[in-house]
């Protein structure tokens, strides 16, 4: 976070990694690249492999196959230690014996001083042994002001709040300017509030250390709200790496589509028409989707593609969401698909549960994909 | 409430334990009864906890008289230190390997580990003496420490608390720098304390009252530990002169008692364990 302007910046290259544990692959062939100063978040279910992943890019596990270059220089053979990442854990992994300054100082301690120059005397008295005290006194310093934590140094983590232990664990990342950050679902132990205010704040002291870092995430409101670049990560695959509007306006396949968005995405299954517009339940889309009459397709529109308004598909209002600022209504069409479409709340009196409505998806926002789910 | 409505269980379960108690207590509070008596009262037929006629002075000074004392607690001391310190240095890197690494022998180990807790600590006792007797170390400090160092149920039983360590702070610690060794002496160890402290009580009482290995290599009395120690006091010349055997017994039980009552609140710690909170 102290941004060294000669520190040696890089990015991360991971390269056809797989890895099972057993019988169960959990990663297969996983390639991504990682810019120098990029923050990339990689998304997806609990159980899609993302902590793997990140354990083998920090050398704490090992691929079956494929390698991780840092920079241009493979790391496969190196072990963690040599590899020069910071890992924030989900856990937050704090030592639990150790004060916050201790906690925040080991990693400088093990790294600017010698095994026998940290025997208990020889630390006291040995003058190299005590510049380094120094040095290392002074950054843990740093980093706990940058995060706003000096007030606890003294106190150990099991005396401090869930937030506060969180900033500890950042704070001993960033103090000692690693290649590259890994952070394991760092907010995930936060309540919602904190977690907002914390979102904005990693964000930023990413852009002030100027290093990579490879966010985990599973909520996609963190991966949209804080990526330069999102990973979207299922069942041990990469299906998209792409900016995180481009993800949600130009998902590559049906399960992107579906897991990015909340309420999730409408999937209308339809055929394509000889006129070019295309079936759906309950009416007709005017798509120009070139494809032959009677290919079989599923058409993607998200609730704020979705209007009520007349001459649409016609369906029942079944239930009603009303946040304050929009207004979900869920209404069932012909062979009971739901369909979700986002309204002004001020409708709300006229569209009762069980009244007949019409909604009209715009066109143009429609996503179609085709049976195996890539979107055509 | 809810005490009134227990009552008659409390009073069952208090007099129950009490009753325990006592019948554990009962040889102790004989022998310091025993201690403080003069010769003549100790065989007499009436059943008396105080003496008539206290003599406690003279049952200890003929104790530390009789026998080199306390020279049998600083050998207790020395070699119940040096067998614990050992027994550490060993189990705690065996047992974070075990419970930690990942290494393909790590199962079949294991498996020894646990064999090992099933043979009776005296099955080795002659292979043990006849290495000691041709490296010629016999009655020395090395033959009563170097049999014991290794503990098995040391391994096993710090093995067991170090599961309870979450993998993500071992993982953190790799990151940070540490090597395998400092994760074992700065992490683990902190963390292992509590078992660490219980497992040296079980150790010090043990090797404190061993009196087995003491009597196979130690010749010379001023060698002996504190059980065997208190042998000599009994085999004295004229017969046995029981007031200062039981001034004797009383001092060399009295450190383990004393030590217990301070820790008392750790030992239970570390048997329950608890495990890692925080
Ligand atoms: N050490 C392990 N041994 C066996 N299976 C594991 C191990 N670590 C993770 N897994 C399995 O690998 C899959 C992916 O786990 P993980 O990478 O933690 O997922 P995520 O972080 O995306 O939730 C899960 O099904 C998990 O059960
Ligand atoms: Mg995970």
């Amino acid at each position: 976070m102290i941004p060294a302007p000669n520190a040696f910046q890089s990015g991360v290259s991971v390269r056809s990694v797989s890895k099972s544990f057993g019988q169960t692959r959990v990663l297969s062939e996983v390639s991504l690249e990682v810019g120098p100063r990029e923050f990339l978040t990689l998304l997806g279910p609990s159980g899609c492999g993302k902590s793997t992943l990140l354990r083998i890019i920090a050398g704490l596990d090992h691929a079956d196959e494929g390698s991780i270059a840092l920079g241009n220089q493979a790391v496969d053979g190196l072990l963690p230690r040599e590899r020069d990442v910071a890992m924030v854990f989900q856990s937050y992994a704090l030592y639990p014996y150790m004060t916050v300054a201790e906690n925040i100082g080991l990693p400088l301690l093990m790294r600017r001083t010698r095994s026998w120059q940290r025997l208990p005397l020889i630390r006291r008295l040995h003058p190299v042994a005590r510049a380094a005290a120094g040095t290392i006194t002074r950054d843990v310093r740093r980093a706990a002001e940058a995060l706003q934590i000096e007030a606890f140094l003294d106190r150990k983590p099991g005396q401090l709040s869930g937030g506060q232990r969180q900033r500890v664990a950042l704070a001993r990342a960033m103090v000692r300017n690693p290649r590259v950050f890994l952070m394991d679902e760092p907010l995930s132990n936060l309540d919602a509030k904190l977690r907002v205010a914390a979102r904005a704040e990693i964000a930023e002291l990413h852009r002030r250390s100027g290093v990579a870092c490879i966010y985990v995430t599973h909520d996609q409101v963190e991966a949209m709200t804080m990526s330069d670049r999102v990973a979207l990560m299922m069942g041990g695959e990469v299906l998209q790496v792409a900016p995180p509007a481009e993800i949600y306006d130009r998902p590559a396949e049906l399960r992107v589509a579906e897991f990015i968005g909340s309420p999730k995405i409408n999937i209308l299954p339809s055929t394509v028409r000889s006129d070019g517009g295309v079936d759906v339940p309950g009416g007709v889309l005017a798509i120009r989707s070139g494809l032959p009459a009677n290919t079989a397709v599923s058409v993607g529109v998200r609730p704020e593609h979705c209007d009520v308004a007349d001459g649409g598909i016609r369906g029942t209002v079944r239930h009603r969401e009303n946040l304050g600022s929009d207004l979900f209504v869920h209404v069932e069409t012909v062979g009971e698909h739901r369909i979700i479409a986002r309204a002004a709340p001020e409708i709300i009196d006229s569209v009762p549960p069980g009244a007949t409505v019409s909604l009209r998806p715009r066109p143009d926002r429609a996503l179609l994909f085709d049976r195996a789910g890539r979107r055509l | 409430m809810i005490a009134t409505r227990h009552l008659p269980f409390a009073v069952f379960r208090h007099v129950v334990l009490a009753a325990g108690a006592v019948v554990m207590l009962a040889p102790f509070i004989w022998l310091l009864s025993l201690a403080v008596k003069p010769a003549d009262e100790i065989f007499t037929t009436d059943l008396r906890l105080l003496p008539l006629k206290w003599d406690a002075e003279r049952n200890f000074t003929e104790a530390f008289n009789k026998v080199p004392l306390h020279r049998y607690l600083l050998n207790g001391v020395i070699v119940t230190a040096a067998i614990f310190t050992m027994q550490v240095l060993v189990a705690l890197p065996a047992a974070y390997a075990l419970a930690k690494l990942r290494f393909g022998l790590a199962k079949p180990l294991f498996a020894l580990v646990l064999l090992g807790l099933l043979i009776p600590g005296h099955v080795p006792a002659i292979p043990h003496y006849i290495m000691l007797s041709h490296a010629g170390l016999l009655n020395s400090y090395p033959a009563l420490v170097l049999p014991s160092i290794i503990s098995v149920f040391g391994i096993f039983w710090i093995r067991q608390f170090f599961r309870t360590v979450p993998d993500d702070l071992i993982h953190a610690a790799r990151l940070d720098g540490l090597s395998e060794f400092s994760i074992v002496w700065r992490i683990m160890l902190p963390a292992a304390m509590p078992a660490l402290v219980a497992f040296g009580i079980l150790s010090v009482v043990f090797h404190w009252n061993d009196y087995f290995w003491p009597l196979l290599v130690v010749t010379s009395p001023d060698m002996a530990m504190p059980a065997l120690g208190t042998v000599y006091l009994r085999n004295t010349e004229a017969g046995t002169d029981y007031g200062p055997l039981m001034a004797g017994t009383a001092i060399i039980t009295a450190p383990l008692v004393i030590a217990f009552l301070f820790a008392q609140r750790r030992f239970i710690e570390g048997m329950t364990l608890t495990g890692l909170k925080g």
